[in-house]
């Protein structure tokens, strides 16, 4: 792999600047987390404020507060940990995550789908995907309209056309 | 939380304002039926699922599933009346399909991913509808195709040869179906990774289809019923792995320089030639029927193993196993093992589960894990005995299994121990024990385990007759340390220093419940697992250096 040794990076820090004008600062070895930080990175245009156009600062704030929890301070270090423990550890990482994206409301769901997709976070973008598939899941496409307001601009007509056309999904 | 602003103003649709990418990326979340349907929401979401590239469908006939897998043990034929019902229902899958397909090629954007399962009663009449399917899926430019027809046996699906063609493909999955050696070259120029799955094949197809992908990376053959296995050629090969039912393999020879991981289930006594992997790190074998000497040549062809595990190896009497690299050992199920010689002083794991009790010369440093148990033999002193010396060649044991059963006798005498065995047991994490014994052989049992080591956990399965339990919380408030006085090394109840009772909850990541009164824990609460910490206190000559 390709990630930076963490030697070189550790103590060095990128200043993100968020849309709406707000810096915040963040560890190399946190940063590395979003695939176009690590990019810039590697390609050595770090130097200076970062900005960062599609996320605002309570989004950005989040986003960090993620790639902070994830961020392994040692992760040579810990290799040899018992099997046990690294299960519990994922056990508690999955339910700090569920806790993480619960908390959210919808915009802020949506602004974090899009902050992580924009600085290609994967997997806090796969966790918050789940989120609202896990909203729409076993749902009723009404109920699924009124969840999400979403408002329909079919005839009667072309509704029934639809689920003609893809019945066996409908059944 | 998150549904307050619902209540608030008429609040905006924000959903369908995502960018196309990331409404794809929830739909991959959902099953294939469900994202379908999101495409009645609106014209938006028409279009959205329009243009997902992801298209998965499966309509499986239950008959051709599950244990029927096996296409030789299948009966073809069915009657026509039990078949009614899923007629029906394929017809409107094959529709569906047809119409997604066509819908999404017409954008001209490239797939990412066809996954098709489809269970087919009348192979002739449709096989022309898969040709389709494939031909538009491949001048899409698909990249994952995961194509599974499932078919009586009778007759089967000959894949059509676009796929041979189709440029763009980097894993390809094909079940069910049958391989025909096409006419020209195979032109599967991106493919990186393949696997064969109960399709019919000849081993020259196989050969052909193998070496022409120069980019190979990971291949995974399952049942294809072939006498002979000849893997060569391409270069980046990493991972193969190979499944096959008994009778049917007898060689496998594999000249791939590249390889780092092989795994290979076979119940068979089959010819392996893998002199030409000097490089593989990880090596699974399960059933494969080796004798000693087979089994070591073949280990020694790999100087720099990492991990290796061989499960349900029948001739295996003597493993013997020396390696400065070695990291992950598992023995499992090799239910006719002896003696175990390892000098692994670089292992970081080793497991030892459901094999007989060896005699063995043991350089393995590392923490251990041993499951054992007392199989067809009623447990004697000997048995403890054997047991404790096995666990004695260890410097560190975290967790042993213990299951414990007798038809007649279960007798431990400690005089006799203590004579023939005249060392301290180990001290280890944790012992669970399974228990199939009737009361009057509690004592023997509990005096036999607590000689083959002292452990820090004592943990004990509850069963709908928790009456060990009960006899146990009994017998440790009770200790009686009037014996052994002539002794150096008294027996464990001269070091039991105190303990205390806990119960384990059902779900996993609670806590342990502490009991206090252990009168009435048998009967609390609806655990599993009943936990006993107990602290031990040893005289100074006794602690092992």
């Amino acid at each position: 792999m390709s990630t930076p040794s963490s030697s070189v990076f550790s103590y060095r820090v990128l200043k993100l600047k968020s849309s709406d004008g707000e810096i915040f600062e963040v560890k190399q070895t946190v940063a590395v987390q979003s695939g176009v930080l690590k990019q810039m990175m590697e390609d050595g245009c770090t130097e200076g404020e970062i900005p960062l156009n599609n996320v605002d600062s309570p989004t950005l704030a989040k986003i960090i507060e993620w790639c902070n929890k994830h961020h392994d301070d040692d992760v040579e270090g810990r290799v040899l940990s018992q099997e046990k423990e690294k299960e519990k550890e994922k056990a508690d990482m999955k339910r700090w995550e569920s806790e993480f994206i619960d908390a959210l409301n919808r915009d802020e769901l949506y602004f974090l789908l899009i902050g992580s997709n924009y600085m290609n976070i994967k997997e806090l973008l796969d966790c918050a995907a789940q989120k609202v598939a896990g909203m729409v899941k076993g749902k009723t496409p009404e109920a699924i309209r009124e969840m999400f307001n979403i408002q329909s601009d079919f005839t009667e007509e072309e509704e029934k056309a639809i689920r003609k056309e893809n019945q066996w999904a409908f059944n | 939380m998150g549904e307050s602003e619902t209540t608030t103003v008429v609040s905006m649709d924000k959903l369908s304002e995502l960018p196309p990418f990331i409404i794809h990326h929830i739909m991959s979340c959902l099953s294939a039926k469900e994202s379908a349907r999101t495409s009645i929401l609106s014209k938006r979401w028409k279009a959205l699922y329009t243009s997902f590239p992801i298209l998965d469908f499966y309509e499986s006939y239950t008959y051709f599933t599950g244990e029927n897998r096996n296409i030789k043990k299948r009966s073809f034929l069915i009657p026509y009346e039990q078949t009614r019902k899923f007629r029906k229902k394929l017809r409107k899958f094959i529709k569906f399909v047809d119409v997604s397909l066509v819908r999404f090629c017409e954008l001209e954007f490239s797939m990412q991913k066809f996954r098709l399962i489809i269970g087919l009663l009348d192979v002739k009449q449709l096989s022309f509808v898969l040709d389709r399917w494939l031909g538009l899926v491949v001048e899409n430019k698909v990249k994952e195709l995961d194509f599974e027809v499932q078919t009586s046996g009778y007759r089967v699906y000959t894949l059509s040869q676009t796929i041979y063609f189709a440029k763009s493909i980097t894993s390809l999955k094909l079940s069910g179906c049958k391989l025909e050696l096409p006419c020209g070259d195979i032109r599967l120029y991106a493919l990186k990774s393949l696997s064969l799955d109960r399709v019919c094949i000849t081993e020259e197809m196989l050969q052909k289809l193998i070496s022409q992908c120069s980019l190979l990376e990971d291949l995974h053959l399952s049942f294809l019923a072939l006498k002979h296995i000849y893997i060569s050629k391409p270069q980046r090969l990493k991972i193969i792995s190979i499944m096959e039912s008994p009778d049917e393999l007898q060689s496998v020879q594999i000249v791939v320089p590249s390889l780092e991981q092989f795994s290979l289930i076979c119940k068979e006594s089959i010819l392996i030639d893998m002199v030409e992997c000097p490089n593989l790190m990880v090596l699974e074998l399960t059933g494969v029927l080796f004798t000693d000497h087979e089994f070591r040549v073949l280990i020694s062809s790999f100087p720099l193993l990492e991990d290796l595990n061989v499960r349900f190896c029948l001739l295996l009497e003597r493993i013997t196993i020396s390696s400065n690299l070695l990291k992950n050992l598992s023995i499992s199920l090799c239910l006719n093992l002896m003696a175990i010689d390892i000098d692994a002083p670089n292992l970081l794991s080793f497991r030892y589960y459901d094999n007989p009790i060896p005699v063995s010369s043991m350089n393995v440093p590392c923490p251990w894990k041993v499951k054992l148990s007392t199989g067809e033999v009623d447990p004697d002193t000997r048995w403890y005995l054997n047991v404790k010396e096995f666990l004695a060649g260890s410097k560190q044991i975290e967790d042993v299994i213990l299951t414990v059963s007798s038809k007649k006798k279960n007798s431990f005498n400690f005089d006799e121990c203590r004579e023939r065995s005249p060392s301290f047991p180990c001290e280890i994490g944790n012992l669970r024990v399974f228990i199939y014994e009737p009361s009057e052989h509690y004592a023997a049992l509990l005096d036999g385990l607590l000689e083959v080591c002292y452990p820090r956990t004592l943990s004990i399965l509850r069963y709908e007759d928790s009456s060990f339990i009960e006899w146990l919380c009994e017998n440790l408030m009770n200790v009686d340390a009037s014996c052994c006085d002539s002794h150096d090394i008294k027996c464990w109840r001269h070091y039991l220093k105190d303990f205390k009772g806990f119960l384990v909850p059902k779900i996993g990541d609670q806590k342990p419940i502490l009991v206090d009164n252990l009168k009435d824990a048998p009967h609390q609460y609806g655990t599993e697992t009943f936990l006993f910490h107990l602290n031990w206190c040893f005289p100074k000559f006794l602690k092992k250096a």
